[in-house]
């Protein structure tokens, strides 16, 4: 069964097919626009997925070599409604003319079973850390469509405290990356910041960006990159001290990630350092992709389960 | 030929499929979920015309203004169907066909724009000839691009009813309709001519930047110095 996913939540454009055989293509267009507002502008990101659209999917079908999939998946919440419409919209006038079905998917179940992708994949139960710009949430993963919610923020994403405090720093948006870099030649013993919430295995991130904007007003001859490694040092080790709690809790030593945060180098070092098996998407497929919306079309449609074309979006669709 | 025609730049949203010389149309007055209706409308008439949504020679599209949103659905849902079946589009503006639709010569096409604003188009020889916009302006402005004897049609007009009566204006009877059979009829003889243009060199037409300022325009305004760009 032939797969094309469509994602346009957010500010990627993008197509993605996938079959039995895995990932046949995987296009990404990412929206640059948004680095002048210094974060995402939801009405720049619908008109800019209306531009790219189409040519982003020719060219996911192209390079997968296929002319019509069988089926066509796509995001439909949760996301900013003016940019998922485009991209649901784009695929059901797809699937009309086709004459093939349609899935609806929830994007962070895409997120979720992305590591399914991966060889070896993991199998059910297991742990699955979603984390990024919008989401920091802790699922326990029964089987497809059966999840339940061990953890999860009380305020910020984690993603979300990384863009603050990178423009705290003065360091542009997205601030994920850079932060990341520079956090890799810093010391965090020189900025000790809090781990707030011990014992618990939801999260809280607003304290900790107003901790790092305390401490930077204080101590302005801090060096960047040892602010930068004291902060990371303090999310991590929050990420870190869920999944290991719930690893105990529920006895179960499967992990995944995924979601762009997923892509921090120094939360992938630090989860390759654990005595957890652990599954990681590359740092490609961490951030929002085609791939993990056909992912999850396919599997729905291999069990029969398919949405009617009046599908409505849904901007707070929840998992659970 | 077989055609279909897409609109969703107001708050009715329609669509209209023409078979041969048999049209048959579905539109809707909606808040909110145009996404769950359009897609599904095609493919119905499709089906109750005795075609395949393959089986079109083209498809047509307005292509703005209008609310954004409601807008881009329909957009997107066009070139979804016309990329699926390698077809070509045929764009149109949304206050060309409303003007068209009322088969007069002088005509004030209008989409209600907020802000106490409107879309606004101004017509003559039956919408063959656009004299003035689209554009974003007050009602007033709409009215001082003309005088003389003229009627105002789209959801714009119904909007600003009193203006316009005190004005002596007549409305169109029914202002409100999305104008697809009349997109569909024109896009028909469109593709005739070999005017389509293939999905992706679709543009939509906004009129109106979105209300966000970038972070060198945010530390203008701070310190009171004019925007360089808005």
């Amino acid at each position: 069964m032939v797969v094309l996913g469509i994602e346009t939540s957010c500010d990627e454009t993008a197509a993605s097919v996938v079959d039995a055989t895995g990932v046949r293509s995987d296009v990404v267009y990412s929206q640059t626009i948004h680095e002048a507002y210094g974060g995402v502008v939801p009405e720049l990101a619908s008109r800019g997925h209306v531009e790219k659209i189409g040519a982003v999917v020719a060219a996911s079908l192209h390079e997968a070599g296929v002319e019509r999939p069988d089926v066509v998946a796509a995001t439909s919440g949760p996301g900013l409604m003016g940019a998922v419409l485009v991209g649901l919209s784009y695929a059901k006038g797809l699937a009309a003319a086709w004459n093939v079905p349609f899935v609806g998917v929830n994007h962070l179940e895409g997120h979720l079973l992305s590591p399914l992708l991966e060889d070896p994949a993991p199998s059910f139960p297991f742990l699955a850390l979603v984390v990024s710009g919008g989401h920091t949430t802790l699922y326990l993963a029964e089987d497809i469509g059966k999840y339940s919610v061990l953890g999860s923020t009380r305020d910020d994403a984690a993603g979300e405290a990384y863009d603050k405090t990178a423009r705290l720093l003065g360091l542009g948006y997205p601030g994920g990356p850079v932060v990341d870099r520079l956090a890799a030649t810093g010391n965090a013993d020189a900025v000790p910041l809090p781990r707030p919430m011990p014992g618990e295995l939801d999260f809280s991130f607003s304290g900790l960006k107003t901790a790092v904007r305390n401490r930077v007003q204080r101590f302005p001859d801090d060096n960047v990159e040892d602010v930068c490694a004291g902060f990371q040092a303090a999310v991590l080790d929050c990420l870190m001290n869920r999944i290991e709690a719930a690893s105990r809790s529920t006895g179960i030593t499967r992990v995944a990630i995924a979601g762009g945060v997923a892509a921090n180098s120094g939360l992938r070092a630090r989860l390759m350092a654990s005595d957890l098996t652990v599954t990681m998407p590359p740092k490609s497929r961490c951030t929002d992709n085609g791939a993990m919306i056909a992912n999850v079309g396919r599997l729905y449609a291999l069990r029969g389960q398919f949405h009617d074309l009046s599908f409505a979006a849904q901007p707070g669709w929840a998992l659970t | 030929m077989n055609v279909l025609a897409i609109d969703t730049s107001g708050p009715v949203v329609g669509v209209a499929l023409l078979v041969g010389d048999a049209l048959s149309t579905r539109t809707e007055r909606v808040l909110r979920g145009s996404e769950t209706r359009i897609a599904t409308w095609a493919s119905e008439l499709c089906i109750a015309a005795g075609i395949a949504v393959a089986d079109l020679d083209g498809v047509a599209v307005s292509r703005g203004p209008g609310a954004f949103t409601g807008l881009r659905v329909g957009l997107s849902t066009a070139l979804g169907i016309a990329h699926g079946v390698g077809c070509p589009v045929i764009a149109e503006s949304s206050l060309r066909s409303r003007a068209r639709r009322v088969g007069q010569d002088r005509v004030l096409s209008m989409l209600d724009a907020r802000k106490s604003r409107v879309y606004a188009m101004w017509t003559e020889d039956g919408g063959r000839s656009v004299t003035s916009g689209p554009a974003d302006v007050s009602v007033e402005e709409a009215l001082s691009w003309t005088s003389g004897v003229f009627t105002a049609t789209g959801e714009g007009a119904l909007a600003y009813r009193e203006a316009l009566e005190a004005a002596g204006v007549p409305i169109a009877s029914d202002a409100d309709s999305p104008a697809v059979d009349t997109l569909v009829r024109f896009a028909a003889e469109s593709l005739k001519r070999g005017e389509g243009v293939q999905p992706t060199d679709v543009i939509p037409v906004y009129l109106r930047r979105p209300d966000a300022r970038t972070i060198a325009e945010r530390a203008a305004a701070k310190q009171g110095v004019a925007p360089a760009t808005r």
